[in-house]
Order: C-alpha cells, then structure tokens, then sequence
C-alpha cells in the first residue's frame, strides 16, 4: 500500500465533510426512474445496492426528526415505498415487536452456546459462597455420582441448551476432581458455572477462553457442514455464477472454499487454501522431492491434467502441506479469492426476542440461522434495525427485517429469487428429538435465582459460613441488576426482598 | 496467553502495517466526530495488528479496509453514547467508554453492557469479543 493512502481516503472528514448526499448522481437516477425501481436496482453491483438502501433509509431518518406538520414530504414517502420494494425483492418484511429483554445470564448462555467457548469470568464476578467452597475443595473425595447438576438452579438454566447437557459428564468428572463440596451446587451463580466450565476445558492457565465444544462441531461451523449436506450443489452452482470484472470465479477457487465449508463448517475467506484440482508440471516436481511414502502415492504413474484425488488433497490440507499442491495464476501468483462472499452468520429470530418462543434456546436452532453476504448484513439487515424503550423502560420495542421463509439459509444477494438458497434444516429425527428435550428443560430464569437465593440461606447454616450482613445485601444487589422485566418479576424480587430482610434479622439473632 | 499470542496462531485477515500518519489521522477525525481518542492501550495492540476479522468478528483499526477501518465504522453504526466502536460479532459491540475509561462488551440490539473492563484489561476484553481461538 502506498504511504498515505488511509489519510487521503479520510481527508473529506478532516475537511469537515459537507453534505452531498442530494447532489449524487445516484440521487437523481433512484427518483427519477423509480417506476422500473425493482429492474433497475436487481441489475447493480452489491455495493450499489447497499448505497441505495442507505441514502433511502437516511431519507427517512431525516423525516423522523420533523414536526409532523413538516413529515410526509415528497421524497420521504417515495423512499419508504422504495425501501418496501427492496424488502419485497428480498423476502423480508419490516416489522416492529414489543419485547422483554432477557437477563444478561442467559444472553451470555445464547453466545456461548452459539460460538461453543467459555469466556473465564474475573474473580470478582464470582459469588461469596463459591469462593468459599472452592477455598475448602477437597480433591476426589466426593464420587462423581454425588454432584447432581439438576439439584442446582444454575444449572437448570444452563441445561436448557443441548450443547451444555451435552458436558454434564465431563462437567461431574471435573468436580469429582477439584473436590468442590457437591452442596456448592445449589448456590452457584451462573457466573461461578461459567468459572467450572472454564477450568474443566482450559489449554492453559493463561486463557482467557476455552472450547467446550470442539470448534468444528459448534453450531456455527455445523449450520454450514448442513447447508452444504443438504443444498451443497446449489451453493456451488451458486458460486459459479458469480462474476468478478465481468469474469467467473476460477473453479479451483469455488471447489476450495465448499470443500472448506464442507468440511471444516469454517465459511472465512481469510483461511481459504486454494488448491489445484489436477497435477500440472510444478506439483509433480514438488511430489517428487516430497516423500509421500506413507500415501501411497507413485508419482511416476501421474501424469499431467489427471484429477487431483480429493482424499488427497484432503490429506495436504489437514498435513499442512498444502503448499506443494496450492493453485497459483500464470505468474506463479496464488489465485485471487475475488468474487466470494464473505458469509456472515445472521439470527432471524433476534436474540433480542428469544425470550417470546418456546424456549430461549430455539433462538440458536438451524432454521433460524441465515448465512448472508457480510455487506448485506451489515449494510441492510442490521442497518435498518433500532431498539426503543418504551414509556415504562422494561418493554423495549424492536425494529427489525424478519426473512419472510423461515427456510432461508444462505443470502448471496438481494433477489430472493436467484440469490439465495432455501433450505429446511429441522426435519431431521435428531433435532425432532433436541426441540422436545428443550421444551421439556424450559425453566423460567428468575424463578431459578429465586431458588438459588433460599438455598443460599440453608447452605450458610448448614455449613456455619460466617457470611457477612453485607454479602447478603451484595447478593440482593445483584438479584435487583438482573432487570425486573414484567409483574412476576417484580414480584419474585418483593419475595426475595422478603427473604432476605428475614434472613438478617435471623443473623442478627444469632449474633447476639 | 495474551491475546495477540492467542491470535498470531491463527490465520486472520488484517489491516496493513499501522503508519502513524493513519493513526493521527483516525484521531483527528474521531475527534472532530466529537469521539476522543482511541485509548493507548488499543492502539498499541493496532500497532501489532491493524485491524483483525475472522469469520464475522471484527476489530477496527486505521486501515482502508472498509470492514475495518474505525472511522466508517463509527460514522456507519449505532453505537452507546460517549463511546468508540472498536469492534463488533454477530452478537456484541466492543466499546471503549471514554467517560469512564473502561472497555464494555455490549448487547448490540439493546446495548445491555454485559461486561466492563478496565483498560489494563484490554487482553480480556478482545478475548471476550473475539471468541475465536
């Protein structure tokens, strides 16, 4: 790159930029041919199109900070009937939704399940009582039997998602092994969980994450191993047709990257290895000098233009020696990975909105994952999205683009027709079976904690903990954090309140 | 294991080498947004890597990126009050709260701040956004 380059792109901001939105080419084109809108805005580049969204939603935006009198100008209606014929081409629809926001917990449970890491919590995010039982652990003196997971209310929320049932055996193993007293279990806070997890699937000490669902198999990189099991011929049909400079992409680079995906669930084009698809004159000379002995592979016996066995181009990917067999242009150059997308993981249903379904952890279910286009998702989709409080500051309304299909899986483009993929991913008897588990595991948050907090005054008596008055209050400190969201709510934290004055009050007996 | 030793594993996409000329610009600019400057210890990690995105996270940097440079990316999205954008996932926005001084992890439909971090924390705090090993 050349010196400077990065300052010149933002000298306009330096110059105080002046507004020249309504004086664009483009402004004209849109209003003045806007009766064959739809033709017209399906034949753009991408970033054209995402050009055209922006200066119609700025439009509106403009429109939403006048007095009423003011509103409903000329090209303020025009841009919302524009924008609405956007929305139609790509099959989604504008919709505005009342909701409750979750509780941080169980947000965090949403991503971590998502993503299959464990973020190490700071000490201090950990509860009293935890530190207390992890100060006195006792290693391998309790068998593993004795930690009954469901016996804590933390837990309950956290066995919601099937991926965290899915450890519960490794997770019992490893408290058998640090010697946690299993009475901790019913106090633990879902941060103290989090603390476990951490420890039980850590590489090292100095992590500040770990995997607790190997990354080829978090529900991410699985969403795109399905997509490509059940539409893998129409995502590379897809592929191809896609130009670059008025070009195909190479096929060497659209049979590299579904092979990615295929079997890596891995969609990022930054770990692309593009590789020949049949031996040319450079990779038999390479063969030669690499002993392959071990593949089997007589290298005398290839000859130039066969077809590169994928189990062998498998094995050089996996080895690390894709280098020998890496697709290089004329120039010796590796090939351009241009022209393809790069895909972003995109939820329909917001996570925002989880707390509406059945279960929060449908929010994480393949029908509700779309693989979209980054610009596309963050020029359009999440562009045109707001949250608002509403009067009271517990209900918060959602603005938002909701896919009209709930089978659609992969977004290339805007035309619903012939830019994206459908595909329904819940009709398989595993996940039949995963829905029922999780309606059968549904807990209600707050109703957990509220549990949680009556066990902790039993545990502080049955084990003689000398807790502090103000833990307790710390404790109610943080019960009050966790938003009261609706009338139970409110009245589990009066209960809680309750529970808590009673218990200082008995503290206060005792002491005397 | 700090987190640019976690990342250096890793085959991420990145801006190209940080020039100050670029990082005086980003805070000029900043500045003129009516943001601050972007905390010594952020830019110090863009000195190593100028941008970083992998599958769908991102962290900003003074590159001509577009998916990474912080400037268009604290003009193009929302973001909480009294903050810099420095990096987002599918799920969360990583702000640098300027008033208080501390990096935030935070909700990006409702900008719930789910975790605070001190800016000696910052390892932590890209950690947390970052979610990739």
């Amino acid at each position: 790159m050349s010196r400077g380059k990065y300052a010149r792109k933002h000298k306009k901001q330096l110059e105080q930029r002046v507004e020249e939105q309504a004086r664009s080419p483009l402004f004209d084109e849109i209003f003045t041919n806007s009766y064959d809108f739809t033709n017209n805005f399906k034949i753009q580049d991408i970033n054209t199109q995402i050009q055209i969204v922006h200066l119609l939603y700025d439009i509106l935006k403009k429109e939403e900070g006048l007095s009423p009198q003011k509103k409903g100008n000329f090209y303020a209606e025009e841009a919302r009937y524009l924008l609405s014929k956007i929305h139609k081409l790509a099959n989604f629809s504008y919709d505005q939704d009342i909701f409750y926001p979750l509780a941080r917990d169980e947000k965090r449970l949403i991503r971590m399940e998502c993503y299959g890491t464990i973020n190490r919590r700071k000490d201090d995010e950990l509860s009293f009582l935890f530190k207390h039982f992890r100060k006195n652990a006792q290693p391998e003196k309790y068998p593993s039997t004795a930690y009954r997971l469901m016996a804590s209310p933390s837990w309950k929320v956290f066995h919601q998602f099937e991926s965290f049932r899915s450890i519960e055996q490794d997770l019992r193993r490893y408290l058998q092994k640090s010697g946690l007293h299993p009475d901790a279990l019913q106090v633990m806070t879902v941060s103290d969980f989090c603390e476990v997890i951490f420890q039980a699937y850590k590489v090292s000490e100095s992590d500040g994450n770990a995997f607790f669902i190997p990354k080829q198999n978090c529900l991410k990189n699985k969403q795109n191993k399905n997509i490509m099991k059940y539409a893998g011929a129409e995502f590379e049909a897809m592929l191809r047709k896609r130009e670059v400079n008025g070009k195909k992409i190479d096929e060497r680079v659209v049979k590299s990257y579904c092979d990615m995906m295929r079997r890596y669930g891995n969609s990022d084009i930054g770990s692309l290895i593009i590789t020949e698809r049949n031996y040319n004159q450079r990779i038999l000379e390479g063969l030669a000098r690499d002993e392959l002995i071990n593949f089997g592979i007589d290298v005398s016996k290839l000859e130039i233009g066969m077809p590169i066995p994928q189990e062998f181009i498998d094995y050089m990917v996996d080895n690390n020696k894709a280098e020998l067999i890496m697709a290089r242009d004329n120039e010796g150059r590796p090939l351009s990975k241009d022209g393809l997308p790069q895909l972003e993981d995109h939820h329909n249903l917001a996570v925002m909105l989880a707390g509406r379904g059945d279960t929060i952890a449908a929010v994480n279910y393949p029908n509700n994952h779309i693989s979209v286009d980054s610009r596309i998702h963050q020029g359009y989709l999440h562009w045109l999205g707001k949250t608002m409080k509403s009067g009271d500051g517990i209900e918060q309304i959602s603005a938002r683009l909701n896919a009209k299909d709930s089978k659609m899986r992969v977004m290339f483009g805007f035309d619903a027709e012939n830019d994206v993929i459908y595909c329904d991913l819940e009709q398989s008897a595993e996940f039949k079976r995963r829905k029922m588990k999780d309606l059968k595991c549904k807990v209600n948050y707050f109703e957990m904690m509220q549990i949680r907090m009556q066990n902790e005054g039993k545990i502080i008596e049955k084990h003689n903990i000398n807790c502090s008055r103000s833990y307790i209050h710390e404790g109610y400190r943080n019960l009050k954090e966790i938003k009261s969201t609706d009338d139970y709510n409110k009245e589990t934290m009066r209960q809680v309140e309750k529970l808590l004055k009673k218990h200082i009050t008995q503290r206060k007996g005792k002491n005397k | 294991m700090k987190f640019v030793e976690l990342i250096e594993r890793n085959n991420f996409a990145k801006g190209e080498d940080l020039e100050s000329e670029a990082l005086i610009v980003a805070q000029k600019v900043l500045c003129n947004m009516g943001l601050d400057m972007i905390p010594r210890s952020y830019a110090d990690f863009l000195r190593k890597y100028n941008g970083i995105k992998y599958d769908g996270i991102y962290l900003f940097g003074a590159t001509v990126d577009d998916d990474m440079d912080i400037i268009d990316k604290n003009e193009q999205m929302d973001k909480p009050e009294n903050t810099i954008l420095l990096g987002y996932n599918e799920f969360d926005l990583l702000c640098y709260d300027f008033k208080s001084k501390q990096y935030k992890i935070v909700d990006r439909s409702d900008f719930e701040v789910l975790d605070t971090y001190e800016e000696n924390e910052i390892d932590e705090a890209l950690t947390a956004i970052f979610n990739a090993q």
